[in-house]
């Protein structure tokens, strides 16, 4: 084991320590919202004098360290009023600052919530903020917000088509986003199939998506990470809010506990076709989802606070009172946040987090089939965050994560007799510690640097297969089946990962960023299908399928244009090689497989592209403009001749288009429009007959031979606000007017081929058709109405 | 995987519609595609070679009439086939047998192909199938009551013994006075043994049956090799390119040299009984 290579690591880390100069002092605190006491993740602070600052870390926590004087602080966030604070600086100061929402928000619209030249100075790239301000005024699917769907606006950021779930993130799958929830792992994102996703709004503040130049603090993964932070709840006063939508309605409340010492919020959101259809439907078919998100918080004192957040949610969807389907997610996270001095802050996590679904079919005892399966993951994440001095801060802290999969639990009855098909459980532990350095080198230059080793065991109880492969791209055939104990470990892996990112300040208003990335992924989401689905099966590494990994490098140029960074424009380039990517044998059985690892394969990957941003932050008409040149393609060993092949999250180009204006006091307008290059299929390129039957054949047998023809929509939003003006009032409401697909365009969601009527006769002429299928083929309106008081 | 099925259902609530479409066509070469069967009846058996069309083109396979086909079985013994010697136009691309033979079980059949300067080469072994108890014929109670086709609520259902000691396959034909039943257009009905059981007590058969029909229940003995191009078969028949089920792989076979087809050799067991 590389143990030695880390402590060298942490030590020259550490060794990076402040000059230990007289004199020094450390102001700290936390950066707050005032109306609310969230804290404001990123928030600023800005010392004049000496023309340094830092920035609040995902709990509002900042800390930086000067020499003894007198000094003028600006605490800035996008959207709040700057606060200017002067202190003497002669002994370490605590200063909690709460900031007011700027109180026009007529033609300031918060874009991002960073500080305005955060486009340029910050080291990150790769990345998207978005809170949920903005997120709440794109234009949604039968009106109802999504995180899932707003950030799929975001350059680079792609999904296989309409309403399908998940997202893809330069070229990766599903699978290979690592997706948190308050830091706990949310296996399945979705609602609905995928037309909304499990992020309850009303308890979302903040939504961080890093494609790219990911800090060594985040792993697990090899595409990008999602990070959902929930709102803590208000700590000053009770807050109701909610909204009453076509699809669904939700209800959030929050409030203090105990004023500025705890609070709580808990929301929820329940579907509402089922009860609408209620009338029309004869049997007990349905078909709703609901969620629940819950957070409390409690501040010990000024060193200890304590957060425990939870969520669960499930999808419903039954064909009558015996048969059907649902699925669900659970999570869980306790999180401590420590003090131990002024400038060391830590957090300790613990997590659990459990997805499931489950199937019944059959129509009476006699003949049923049931089956259900799992993945259940305990972590313990420690985080340390040590401000050095005003140039360097540090990142140290691990994670363990235990998993528990359950790949099916399958019982059978068919004429009485009961047949048990279910799978055995996996085992696998998940650990990682990192060290990460943000350093500042110069006024221009600044790095980010960090290391990541990870371990991964799969262990019993447990068979270790082994398997022969006949021929590449075929099933292997099994050879050996070997039982090892509880807590025997059949096979670990381990991985250094390094990561650094750079950032050069041409001058005040452009600066170039560069990054690289290595990242290694241990489980694997199993899908055979091009849309991802709610029975998609995650399964451990094992002695048969190695961990993936992926290096990605990144480039950039970014600047600003306009007084007060109106404009601001980035072009980035990503190349990524991935190793070990899964694929699957011809003929595949993912489901309900005892000897699945026979049916993957393992091939290599390579996905490029340039991303084009321009955002207009400011002004009457605002919005961003987004546009993505890619490539994504996997070589794997019997698949496609064993030439490269597309994936099938390829996409060529990818432009989006949002805009928003204030017509009135009252009221304001948004649009958006996407322009998506269609997504590769496998499809045939002759036919033959045999026995009556058409069959159609693929001539090269090749993978994703055609594509899918090109999407585009536009959709529409009108924000109404009721009250009359000149009338003052405490509480807030709104109408949401939308049309989803103003101008109806069948976007083609995937291809069918079908035959003519009627069974060939030996020697008659039959023919076969593609359908192209669209899930959304006319404009789509909705109306919802939300409320706060 | 039912799963599809469920995601279109619900998606077919928004305002989903369909319509057809011609994706790029790409102009590939023709295939050869043989299918021939060998039973243990005494009878002319047949082997049909046909090459494939373009997806998007009118017509069937286009029959290849000038190949050169015999098979040789284990014992040495050889059998010329010969091209539609009756000179039916509809059995053009059909090559009989020169006389009339009966496969044995237990024996290994090689078809040998010679076509436009290529061989084609398949070997499949005639396997024992396990013979039909008897058929018995019910009134099913819910087409009684709500009949898709007047009068038709009569069901078949079917009894054997399998020998479970080894693993065999078989395929399923059923005719109504002669004429194969399908459920739907793109039925193939066959099975391992496993999900047969040993004792196959009033299994359904496809379809049903009015007063004075014949139904006739045929059973063939299948090779590994001939279930996996069934199973493969099926997962093509309305795939949809990969969005909800795998990617679509052509089938695999028992033909060298990419020949598609397949070259079957079955026993054949058959029961028939008169519906009244």
């Amino acid at each position: 084991m590389n143990f030695k290579a880390i402590c060298f690591v942490l030590l020259a880390a550490f060794a990076i320590s402040p000059s230990l100069a007289q004199n020094k002092y450390t102001l700290n605190g936390y950066i707050k919202d005032a109306s609310n006491g969230e804290a404001l993740i990123g928030a600023t602070l800005l010392v004049k004098e000496l023309t340094t600052g830092t920035s609040a870390n995902i709990y509002g926590f900042y800390s930086i360290t000067l020499p003894a004087g007198d000094y003028t602080i600006e605490y800035r966030y996008i959207g709040y009023e700057t606060v200017i604070e002067t202190i003497s600086l002669d002994a370490n100061q605590k200063l909690d600052v709460e900031l007011q929402t700027e109180s026009q928000e007529l033609d300031e619209v918060v874009i991002t919530g960073e500080s305005e030249d955060a486009n340029i100075s910050e080291i990150q790239m790769s990345a998207e903020k978005l809170d949920i301000k903005t997120i709440e005024k794109i234009p949604a699917f039968l009106g109802e917000v999504d995180v899932i769907k707003s950030i799929q606006l975001i350059p680079g950021v792609s999904s296989v088509g309409e309403g399908s779930s998940g997202f893809n993130v330069r070229g990766g799958g599903v699978g290979q986003n690592l997706v948190l929830l308050d830091d706990a792992p949310v296996y399945n994102s979705s609602h609905l199939f995928g037309f909304f996703s499990v992020f309850n709004p009303d308890a979302v503040k903040d939504v961080n998506l890093i494609k790219g130049a990911i800090p060594a603090n985040y792993g697990g993964r090899i595409s990008s990470i999602l990070d959902v932070r929930m709102k803590e709840g208000n700590m000053k006063e009770k807050e109701i809010s909610g909204g009453i939508g076509t699809v669904f309605s939700r209800l959030a409340v929050q409030g203090p506990i105990k004023k500025d010492k705890a609070s709580f919020i808990v929301a929820g959101r329940r579907s509402y076709i089922d009860i609408l259809a209620k009338p029309f439907v004869d049997n007990d078919a349905t078909l709703y989802f609901y969620d629940l998100t819950t957070k409390v918080n409690y501040k010990l004192n000024d060193n200890n606070r304590f957060f425990l957040s939870g969520y669960f949610g499930r999808d419903v969807f039954k064909f009558d009172e015996r048969q059907g389907f649902d699925w669900g997610n659970v999570t869980g996270t306790l999180r401590w946040n420590h003090l131990f001095n002024d400038r060391l802050f830590s957090n300790f996590a613990f997590i659990v987090s459990s997805f499931d679904y489950g199937f019944s079919f059959g129509e009476n005892d006699r003949d049923k089939f049931d089956w259900s399966s799992r993945i259940l993951t305990y972590t313990f994440k420690p985080y340390f965050n040590y401000f050095i001095d005003t140039n360097n801060e540090l990142l140290i802290g691990g994670e363990a994560t235990y998993y528990d999969f359950k790949p099916a639990e399958a019982v059978g009855v068919s004429d009485g007799v009961t047949q048990d098909i279910s799978l055995n459980e996996k085992f696998a532990l998940e650990s990682a510690v990192y060290v990460d350095n943000t350093q500042k080198l110069s006024d221009r230059l600044s790095v980010r640097y960090g290391l990541r080793f990870s371990a991964f065991q799969y262990f019993g109880p447990a068979n270790k297969y082994e398997f022969r492969t006949v021929e590449p791209g075929e099933r292997k055939e099994l050879v050996n089946a070997e039982p090892f104990d509880e807590r025997e470990v059949i096979k670990s892996y381990t991985n250094l990962e390094p990561r650094a990112s750079l950032r050069y300040k041409l001058n005040n208003s452009s600066s170039i960023k560069a990054s690289y990335t290595r990242t290694a992924q241990y489980i694997h989401l199993v899908s055979n299908t091009a849309a991802s689905t709610p029975i998609d099966l995650w399964t451990p590494s094992t002695n048969n399928i190695k961990p993936q990994t992926g290096d990605q490098y990144t480039l950039g140029y970014f600047r600003n244009f306009g007084k007060g960074n109106d404009y601001e424009a980035s072009i980035e380039g990503y190349y990524r090689d991935t190793d070990n990517q899964v694929d699957y044998v011809k003929g595949a059985d993912i489901f309900i497989n005892e000897f699945i690892e026979g049916d993957l394969i393992s091939g290599v990957g390579r996905a490029y592209g340039l991303e084009f941003s321009f955002k207009k932050n400011v002004g009457k008409i605002n919005g961003w403009l987004s546009y993505t040149i890619g490539k994504s393609e996997l070589k794997t060993p019997g698949i496609n001749r064993g030439d490269w092949y597309s994936t099938r999250f390829d996409q060529t180009h990818n432009l989006k288009l949002f805009g928003e204006t204030q017509l009135s006091k009252r009221t304001s307008f948004s649009a958006n429009f996407t322009y998506l290059t269609g997504a590769p299929i496998t499809a045939p390129t002759s036919r033959f007959n045999v026995q009556g039957l058409v069959i159609p054949y693929n001539y090269y047998d090749s993978r994703n031979n055609f594509r899918i023809p090109a999407s585009h929509r536009l959709d529409i939003a009108l924000k109404w606000d009721p009250t009359r003006p000149g009338k003052k009032k405490k509480n807030e409401d709104y109408f949401v007017f939308s049309i989803y697909n103003v101008y109806g365009n069948k976007n083609p969601f995937s291809l069918f081929f079908a035959q003519q009527d009627g069974r060939a006769v030996a020697g008659e002429a039959i023919d076969t058709f593609a359908y192209q299928f669209a899930i959304i083929g006319a404009p789509v309106p909705a109306i919802s109405y939300n409320f706060k008081f | 995987m039912k799963l599809n099925y469920i995601i279109l259902l619900f998606i077919t609530v928004l305002a989903a519609c369909d319509e057809p479409v011609t994706l790029d066509p790409k102009q590939v070469d023709p295939v050869i595609v043989i299918e021939g069967l060998i039973t243990d009846r005494e009878t002319y058996q047949y082997v049909r070679v046909t090459e494939t069309v373009d997806f998007y083109a009118e017509g069937g396979s286009r029959p290849i009439t000038d190949a050169e086909v015999s098979v040789v079985d284990n014992e040495g013994n050889q059998f010329i086939f010969e091209h539609n010697p009756r000179e039916i136009e509809r059995l053009d691309g059909y090559y009989l047998s020169e006389n009339p033979f009966s496969g044995k079980v237990g024996n290994t059949y090689s078809l040998s192909v010679s076509y436009s300067g290529q061989q084609y080469q398949a070997t499949d072994q005639l396997l024992r199938v396990a013979p039909i108890d008897s058929l018995e014929v019910i009134i099913n109670e819910d087409e009684f009551a709500d009949p898709d086709d007047p009068n038709y609520y009569y069901e078949v259902l079917f009894y054997a013994t399998e020998p479970q000691e080894t693993d065999d396959y078989y395929l399923f034909k059923f005719y109504r006075n002669d004429t194969l039943i399908l459920e739907s257009e793109n039925d193939i009905y066959f099975s391992d043994d496993e999900v047969l059981a040993e004792q196959i007590d009033g299994l359904p058969t496809a379809g049903f049956y009015k007063q004075g029909d014949v139904a006739v229940v045929e059973m063939y003995s299948l090779t590994n090799n001939a279930f996996v191009y069934y199973n493969d078969l099926i997962n093509l028949l309305e795939n949809d390119g990969g969005m909800f089920g795998s990617p679509p792989v052509n089938p695999r076979n028992n033909l060298s040299n990419g020949a598609m087809g397949y070259f079957q050799t079955s026993a054949v067991a058959s029961d028939t009984v008169m519906i009244k």
